[in-house]
């Protein structure tokens, strides 16, 4: 029984751990890209991206997720997306938002001399950027991310609500069976996901604890 | 700035007026056609026994529902795809073509008939009073319940029934979790359909310890198709003729559901 | 010939002008003091040096070859300025050391870079010529130590030899002493002194006057952002010409 209920609840972890992976991989790039553009010279981008970051931080994922999935058949009668891809999506732009602001603050954080001495010693803007400032905007960003990493795992128990199975689901649909305890058994498998991503976030803090 | 506010202003409106025009324009065309032509019936439904569950160890939905599903995807030559849904979203599945059919012993509410169109009821059920089984002496009638601290599904048939009452309740989201309320003594009583019960409670089933008394209304249930479907003529029909067939009884009986099917 | 001739810069913050008419000349191997007043200018003047700022108006040449002109878009490419800068080199008041890197790695990371894009020395030689100038600093057993762990003054010198690794034609200091508690200004100040004695050609802003007056060849004092007086340092320092001079060298002494 414990077998059996543990890999159908593995199957609803693989959804979910797979949701985490997909917007990490696409929400750390997209993030950098908008927190350019929210630091941009030209104002009318800057305005228009904070104004987005605004709205995505500033309403809740679950209603951003139902939008991005009924939205477009409710309002336009448009074809849906796919469950899954409908949630990375909503998740993509969310989390995107959220690191653009993580990133903005260290790469504000780092000292107008650090860009200052890199110039006088005729490195480009790239070399400042790659050789000088990067390492200490990482080193400085390393415990929001963390925090924020650890979030997206428990926030992706949200894509239930467009019917993406991911394990809490897996652990209700025991509920109808007359088992209860599956569901809080999923808590387990979250616990064991974030201790590592906390080993994980503590390793790397040690590993840059050598600058200040 | 102003210039922004004012494109970004223009633009919301184009936004909501080709979503009216949208909305105005999607009913003319045949939703039969579109499930023909898609080769996919998507049926929308919850794990709920009877009607819709799956056997130990399989993958495959079984039960009346789902069994007649398939034989009406057959009927219309298309394949069938259960998709299990978020139960308080199945309408905006359906008008966002998530999914082409709510299809789960739904019980026709009033709230249920404006927003989507229904079949003819085919079965008969009932709301019933669900308490741990030491005590269901006690609650044996309609006036016994008003002191009890009620679980009941968000919107179903049974919270109407409550709200009739004048009894306060916690919505919980799925009948399931208003049974789990119950055995976990975080509620004294919850209200689920009649079928359920006979499936889920009693000895020899998941919930020994639970009993069922009051019945508080009887009701019907149908299949829901989007507003002005042509689906629902089509649906009709084979019913009809599906039980002159003999072919609802034989799946009824193979389910224990024989008693409530609605004669045609 | 003068190694640099700087003439009529202008420099605005918005409304305010903060250079005006700034103009003077310096020869190979001599060292220029500039002092005065929080505000004065001096220290944007170095910046416009070093192209931290881009001057208004005017025209800075080096060896005779005009390498800015405020007139001439073309001495201002990001690409030209970048090249044209590494005439200067410049020492920070808050040594603007890179705490990821070794003594020794702050020293040679540029120019490694710079031989990367541009072929020529070799890493070997790169790491020689910096462990010689660490050295120089009296720094060589500091080279792998990173920046927190090294006093306000060793920090000061790895940046003055981070500074001598690009082997600029000009030297500048900003304040290189201010930020330093006094007791370690003195191993600073001997460095710069040695410096000038091997005829490095140097421009230093700085507060300490009987430094300025011991070390340099040629001072300038500046005050609203105009050069009030310049010439020799005995004369300026001990014995100005100017009201406004003597004003701010008795605030000082008082």
């Amino acid at each position: 029984m414990l077998l059996d209920v543990t890999l159908s609840l593995l199957e609803g972890f693989g959804t979910t751990v797979e949701l985490f992976a997909l917007t990490l991989l696409l929400a750390l790039p997209l993030g950098l890209i908008i927190c350019f553009g929210s630091m941009s010279r030209f104002a009318p981008l800057r305005w228009i991206i904070k104004t987005v970051v605004w709205i995505v931080r500033g309403s809740p994922l679950l209603l951003q997720v139902l939008i991005i999935f009924y939205g477009p058949g409710l309002m336009f009668g448009l074809p849906l997306l796919p469950r899954f891809t409908a949630a990375l999506l909503a998740f993509v732009i969310n989390y995107a938002c959220y690191f653009s602001e993580i990133y903005r603050g260290g790469i504000q954080s780092v000292s107008r001399g650090q860009y200052e001495a890199g110039q006088v010693l005729g490195m480009t803007k790239s070399q400042i950027f790659f050789k000088v400032t990067l390492l200490q905007v990482i080193k400085r960003i390393i415990p929001p991310m963390g925090n924020e990493w650890i979030t997206l795992v428990k926030d992706t128990a949200l894509v239930r609500v467009i019917s993406v199975y991911e394990i809490i689901w897996m652990g209700e649909s025991y509920i109808k069976k007359g088992l209860i305890w599956p569901l809080f058994y999923t808590m387990v498998f979250y616990l064991l996901f974030n201790g590592l991503l906390t080993v994980f976030f503590g390793w790397l803090e040690k590993k840059l604890d050598y600058f200040k | 700035m102003k210039t922004m506010v004012k494109v970004l202003a223009l633009a919301l409106t184009l936004a909501m007026a080709l979503s009216l025009a949208a909305c105005g324009g999607s009913d003319t065309d045949s939703d039969l056609a579109y499930v023909k032509d898609k080769g996919t019936l998507v049926v929308g439904m919850t794990d709920f026994a009877p009607m819709d569950y799956k056997a130990e160890g399989s993958d495959q939905w079984i039960g009346f529902d789902a069994d007649m599903a398939r034989s009406f995807g057959e009927h219309l030559g298309v394949d069938v795809e259960f998709v299990e849904i978020n139960w308080d979203n199945k309408a905006m599945e359906l008008e966002t073509k998530a999914i082409d059919v709510v299809w789960n012993g739904m019980t026709l509410t009033e709230e249920v008939k404006k927003l989507m169109s229904c079949s003819e009821p085919y079965c008969l059920n009932g709301q019933v009073v669900v308490v741990p089984a030491d005590q269901a002496a006690n609650y044996q009638t309609t006036e016994s319940l008003s002191a009890l601290r009620f679980a009941v599904e968000n919107g179903s048939a049974g919270a109407e029934q409550l709200d009739a009452l004048g009894i306060s309740y916690t919505a919980m989201d799925t009948q399931a979790k208003a049974l789990m309320e119950v055995a976990s003594g975080a509620s004294d009583a919850c209200v689920i359909d009649l079928l359920m019960a006979g499936a889920m409670i009693g000895e020899g089933t998941s919930y020994p310890d639970l009993a069922y008394t009051v019945q508080l209304n009887s009701e019907e249930y149908g299949v829901g198709f989007r507003v002005g479907s042509d689906l629902v003529e089509t649906f009709n029909s084979f019913w009809k003729e599906a039980y002159d067939a003999g072919t609802v009884m034989e799946v009824a009986e193979t389910y224990g559901v024989q008693e409530s099917i609605i004669e045609k | 010939m003068a190694i640099l001739e700087v003439k009529h810069i202008e420099k605005n913050f918005g409304d305010t002008q903060v250079l005006s008419d700034i103009s003077f000349s310096l020869e190979q191997g001599q060292a220029l003091s500039i002092i005065g007043s929080s505000g004065s200018g001096k220290t944007t003047l170095l910046r416009c040096l070093n192209f931290l700022e881009r001057p208004d108006g005017g025209n800075i040449s080096v060896n005779g070859k005009v390498i800015f002109d405020a007139q001439d878009p073309a001495t201002q490419s990001e690409a030209q300025i970048r090249k044209k800068r590494l005439h200067f080199g410049l020492v920070f008041q808050n040594f603007n050391l890179f705490p990821q890197y070794t003594a020794l790695q702050n020293v040679t990371l540029a120019r490694e870079l710079m031989a990367k894009e541009h072929g020529g020395e070799s890493k070997a030689q790169i790491l020689e010529a910096g462990k010689a100038l660490l050295k120089q600093m009296g720094l060589e057993d500091r080279a792998g130590h990173y920046p927190h762990q090294l006093s306000g003054g060793q920090q000061q010198r790895v940046a003055i030899a981070r500074a001598l690794a690009m082997r600029p034609d000009i030297l500048c200091f900003d304040e290189p002493t201010s930020a330093l508690d006094p007791e370690l200004t003195g191993e600073v100040l001997r460095v710069i002194r040695e410096l000038a004695v091997q005829k490095t050609t140097m421009i230093i802003v700085t507060h300490e006057m009987n430094f300025a007056r011991d070390v340099s060849d040629q001072v300038i004092f500046m005050d609203g952002g105009v050069i009030v007086e310049q010439g020799d340092p005995q004369q300026v320092i001990n014995h100005p010409r100017e009201e406004r001079t003597r004003q701010f060298l008795s605030r000082r002494e008082g």
